[in-house]
């Protein structure tokens, strides 16, 4: 691929939406071309930015919120005239009537959906939200796998030489549904990141991992929950280990117990 | 009975993308109390087109009305919309070749980004705003913005140049000395 036509295409390969042919050649192509790299990398430095900004993303006043769902003005007159009725009086913006129950179960609603929002604020918040984008890149235009195998003898060595650091164990937990589908080489907080891929039914899970910036051990698995997806993460003799799907919290628990599992036949190394 | 489903399927369906509705309207707009009568008519708006949603992704129908909304408001009050002046001409930056020797953006400068953001054209700054903060694909951009998607992909390669050639050219006392 020459260089113009790949200043073409690189937008649509840092946001996923080239096919599987094409994004090889972006990849091919970039890697010999310092110019298209260092459009990755600023495009990369800008999302990070973007994404991790907790002032961009200007999220509604609580009482714009309440104005919604009372169906009050707030800055007295409207902007524009709501419909009147026959007797000339505003409409409000909704008929509650005597639906006490369903403004009951409105606010509860939003009470729920904004307590679990809400519930991990940056600088870790960014985190989740890269992992979840990475994930549901993963599963857009093909590009799930680098490697697809099942054989962790084929996975871990193919990690060799692309990432910065000694490729994870790779675990096959076929018997416990948990099929190795492959792996693919991410990114996350702007440093490559091994992504394992497993199936669990009809879910796909993405296992991230990367070293860890700081020495200390997470305790035990920690849960969130974001836009829909449960995470679950840890930190283990200095590597970061994410795991994110739509797949059930307990499923993704009993994955990240059977990842945790020392080696069979190797002498367990205590938590540091 | 009618109603109450209706507006029960209209809260279920559109009150969850609130913030994505704010978020939208106050970037396209500038200012937090003209976004929020902005998302309230959009609101009021699309509670009256509700018979015609069939379902479907909600957040990309409401985000169509929020912008729609927002466009007509910024049509009628051009004079309050004016992009702050950046500290450099938009014109002097986005030389296309990239110098490997200029710094990467730096670290956590988001009041800086924020201005960079607000210095974009308003056709400029929808789409990095709807692709990079709200996460759409191309194709629900395309819906969101009424662009074919080539426009929505060129549109977005520019504004991302603008914004980094922006970010990275600082004023010489903003920089991080380099020892050398």
């Amino acid at each position: 691929m020459n260089c113009a036509d790949a200043q073409d295409l690189v937008d649509a390969y840092f946001d996923a939406e080239l096919d599987l042919v094409r994004s090889l050649e972006i990849e091919r192509h970039v890697q010999h071309c310092p110019s298209c790299a260092e459009i990755l990398r600023r495009h990369r430095s800008l999302r990070d930015q973007m994404q991790s900004s907790n002032e961009l993303y200007h999220r509604a006043p609580e009482s714009l919120r309440q104005a919604i769902i009372s169906s009050k003005p707030i800055n007295g007159q409207a902007l524009y005239q709501p419909a009147k009725d026959r007797a000339g009086k505003p409409i409000a913006l909704f008929r509650w009537g005597v639906g006490l129950a369903a403004a009951i179960v409105a606010t509860a609603t939003l009470t729920w959906y904004f307590a679990t929002a809400g519930a991990f604020e940056a600088p870790q918040n960014a985190v989740v939200q890269e992992l979840i984008s990475d994930h549901v890149r993963s599963l857009l235009a093909d590009h799930l796998t680098d490697v697809v195998s099942s054989d962790q003898h084929t996975v871990k060595p193919w990690f060799t030489g692309k990432l910065d650091f000694s490729p994870p164990r790779v675990q096959d937990l076929a018997e416990s549904g948990y099929t190795l589908a492959g792996g693919r080489l991410d990114y996350v907080q702007n440093r490559p990141a091994a992504a394992l891929v497993y199936r669990h039914g009809k879910h796909i899970i993405n296992v991230f991992v990367w070293p860890a910036s700081d020495k200390s051990t997470a305790p035990g698995p920690a849960a969130t929950q974001q836009r829909g997806y449960n995470l679950l993460n840890w930190t283990s003799q200095g590597m970061n280990w994410w795991i994110v799907s739509d797949a059930a919290a307990a499923d993704l628990q009993r994955l990240a117990d059977l990842l945790r599992q020392p080696a069979a036949g190797a002498a367990s190394e205590p938590e540091k | 009975m009618h109603q109450t489903d209706q507006r029960t399927r209209f809260e279920q369906a559109v009150l969850p993308h609130l913030d994505a509705a704010y978020n939208l309207a106050r970037w396209l707009c500038h200012d937090g109390h003209d976004a929020q009568d902005i998302v309230q008519e959009s609101y009021l708006r699309a509670w009256r087109g509700f018979e015609g949603f069939r379902g479907g992704d909600a957040r990309c129908w409401l985000l169509t009305v929020v912008r729609n909304t927002s466009y007509t408001w910024l049509a009628r009050n051009r004079t309050r919309n004016q992009a702050m002046t950046p500290n450099i001409e938009l014109d002097e930056l986005g030389s296309d070749d990239f110098d490997p020797q200029t710094p990467l953006l730096r670290q956590a400068d988001h009041e800086l980004l924020h201005q960079a953001l607000d210095a974009l054209p308003v056709e400029y700054r929808e789409v990095v705003i709807l692709r990079e903060l709200e996460e759409l694909s191309y194709k629900q951009i395309s819906e969101v913005a009424q662009l074919p998607i080539g426009t929505v992909m060129s549109r977005l390669a520019r504004a991302r140049k603008r914004l980094e050639a922006l970010l990275a050219a600082q004023p010489p006392q903003h920089k991080e000395t380099v020892s050398e």
